[in-house]
């Protein structure tokens, strides 16, 4: 649209109407000047064809003209929505009577020139009303101007809105993303209920599952869950709210991944469409570490359970025979076959005191070294010398236990702490009676690399190579613990105190081939100033 | 002349062994020994026909509730009283789908041994 005047032509367009060339001739040779682009009409016909397609700012009009008068084409140009407001200066030769004038004036005129017109006087008149009609225009075109600019400034207001909109739906878009995406160890996702078809799965979904085909492989375990299959049912019933459930994913390495899914159902962007919404976590470590330790409280249970068992089993000889003595020294009869009775029964319940205190001194051991308070007091000690002590006490069991005793000690002489090293020959030694099957226990002693070396060999019923490292831990046993009794701290216990010493323990054997148990001690020195840390 | 009563101690420890037979045969009670189900089983099976069965429920390879298990089996072995002895602390839920005659809670006492096993035998 052009909105200011054409740069091209900025003259101002005037109508000059009049049935004889001559006189047109004449106005237009007054009126020549760059100013003004002039127009001729011989008749007012053609005069009302002029304003048609062109617009005026003045016309010039002939009153007496053949036809059509001046008047008669005035009413005309008046009628016409386009040219009414065109001011009319007409052109009389005739004497001005005021009703003439009056006619005029009635159709539309807004002044009058006189023939024989003064040059000037005409000059004048027109200058003015063509500079009206300029004023008029520029007026015209600042309000048209302004009207443009208002509308560009609502158009550029309702653009700053539309996109202020935009920036806040993609900051908003970018929040959601960036929190979805945040969710390193879960999967976001979103589902149509009734097609399954899923149109959101994050990112991080192929990390965590670390397969190619990781969303396939996720959407397919998560629709195969019985869970899920019974939201979409209630989903269908209408009476879902939310849902959450656990589902497993055998991942491509074959091992398993655990995921905590919740769901919840929504309205779509699509209108009249829901949307499934599902955040699925991974508890693959949860899982392992919760049932880490349902483990350990399953072993600690079974150890509390052999361990009241252990406990208890020697106080029934032990209470028996007591009540057995309360009777005979009731009956007040002390001969000599009464008093052999009572000899064997009080033994026989010194056995199962003994046997009490070692259990007792075992879990006491075991506290002490879980709590930290396991020191060493180091002394000079002959490692030989222990072993035949030990065996010596234990020459009770060892006839029991039908198993030959075969000696190779040779002197081993080093700074230990007595008590312990003893501890771990007696522990040694009661597992070879447990497990020796009534076969031969070969105990050797000596020095080997600069270290003691102790060393107790039993043929009995051996121990898989899987189990070996798994003996020497808190509570674990190789057998079953209905089978053979015991707390099942022994080996633990002998390793702590190898350690505490700077030493070690090692056990070859294979089932059914018995078991050779190592330890070495180092002979002080290096070790005497370090207090057994534990 | 009355038949001396007979009593099946099935245990794994010698020293309960020891014990209990040593009060069972001074009150002329026969005992004999089998260190775990399977033995004890063998046993019956091999003729021996006791007044009770006195049974551990925790012993080394066929344990007490094995040996229960091949006794509900035989409807002659079922016709055998079974007293159960155990250290085991909740003794009630492990015999409780067991049919035995009485449990004796270890550590077992003279006058309570005596009192449990005695009205099972014959004479009294």
């Amino acid at each position: 649209m052009n909105l200011l005047s054409s740069p091209t032509d900025s003259r101002v367009s005037i109508l000059l109407v009049d049935d004889r060339p001559e006189n047109l001739i004449a106005l237009s040779a007054i009126l020549d000047t760059p100013d003004y682009r002039l127009v001729q009409a011989r008749s007012g016909q053609e005069a009302l064809r002029c304003l048609l397609s062109e617009d005026f700012a003045l016309i010039l009009l002939d009153v007496r003209m053949p036809g059509m008068d001046g008047f008669e084409t005035a009413r005309m140009i008046k009628q016409r929505e386009r040219s009414k407001y065109i001011p009319i200066i007409f052109i009389t030769a005739v004497n001005l009577e005021t009703s003439f004038l009056f006619k005029g004036y009635d159709a539309g005129a807004v002044d009058y020139i006189v023939k024989p017109f003064d040059s000037t006087i005409l000059r004048s008149k027109v200058a003015v009303f063509a500079d009206l009609h300029r004023k008029n225009e520029l007026v015209r075109q600042q309000a048209s101007a302004l009207r443009h600019h208002e509308r560009l400034e609502r158009e550029q207001e309702v653009a700053r809105r539309e996109l202020e909109i935009l920036r806040r739906e993609k900051a908003v878009s970018e929040k959601y993303r960036d929190l979805v995406e945040g969710i390193r160890d879960g999967i976001v996702w979103t589902a149509n209920p009734e097609t399954l078809e899923f149109s959101l799965i994050s990112s991080h979904a192929s990390r965590i599952i670390g397969e190619t085909n990781a969303q396939e492989a996720f959407t397919r375990s998560l629709v195969a869950e019985r869970s899920f299959q019974q939201a979409l049912v209630r989903i269908r019933n209408g009476a879902f709210k939310d849902a959450t459930f656990e589902h497993r994913l055998s991942g491509a390495d074959g091992e398993s991944l655990w995921f905590q899914t919740h769901l919840r159902l929504g309205e779509s962007e699509v209108p009249g469409q829901m949307e499934l919404r599902g955040l699925s976590i991974n508890v693959t470590r949860i899982k392992a570490a919760q049932e880490e330790a349902d483990r350990a409280v399953q072993v600690r249970d079974e150890f509390l359970s052999i361990a009241s068992h252990e406990i208890r089993t020697p106080l029934t000889p032990l209470r028996l025979k007591l009540e057995l003595m309360q009777r005979m020294v009731k009956a007040g009869i002390f001969e000599a076959p009464q008093i052999a009775k009572l000899t064997a029964a009080l033994d026989k319940s010194c056995y199962q005191v003994d046997r009490l205190a070692r259990l007792t001194d075992e879990l006491l051991d075991v506290s002490r070294i879980n709590g930290g308070k396991f020191t060493l007091m180091k002394e000079p000690v002959e490692l030989s010398d222990v072993v035949k002590d030990v065996c010596d006490r234990f020459k009770g069991d060892l006839s029991r236990s039908g198993c030959e005793l075969r000696l190779a000690l040779a002197s081993a002489r080093g700074l230990w702490d007595r008590l312990k090293v003893e501890q771990v020959v007696i522990n040694l030694l009661t597992n070879a009676l447990k497990y020796g099957e009534a076969k031969p226990i070969e105990i050797s002693t000596g020095e080997q690399d600069g270290m003691a070396l102790l060393r107790i060999r039993d043929h009995g019923i051996g121990i898989r190579e899987e189990d070996h490292e798994r003996i020497f831990t808190l509570y674990e046993r190789a057998v079953s613990p209905m089978n053979y009794g015991g707390l099942g701290l022994g080996l633990y216990i002998v390793k702590k105190i190898a350690e505490a010493h700077g030493g070690n323990v090692v056990v070859q054997s294979k089932p059914r081939d018995g078991a050779v148990f190592t330890v070495q001690l180092p002979f002080a020195e290096a070790s005497v100033m370090k207090q057994a840390q534990l | 002349m009355k038949a001396t009563p007979r009593i099946l101690l099935v245990e794994d420890d010698p020293s309960i062994c020891e014990a209990i037979s040593e009060v069972l045969q001074m009150e002329d009670i026969e005992v004999r020994i089998a260190s775990n189900g399977k033995a004890g089983i063998e046993e019956l099976r091999a003729g021996y026909y006791p007044d009770l069965i006195l049974l551990d429920l925790m012993m080394p390879g066929t344990d007490g509730m094995w040996f229960c298990a091949e006794r509900e089996k035989d409807d002659e072995l079922k016709k055998i009283p079974v007293v159960i002895m155990s250290a085991h602390g909740q003794v009630e839920n492990r015999t409780a789908g067991l049919s035995v005659n009485a449990v004796l809670k270890k550590p077992i006492g003279l006058d309570d041994l005596l009192a449990t096993v005695k009205p099972f035998l014959p004479g009294h």
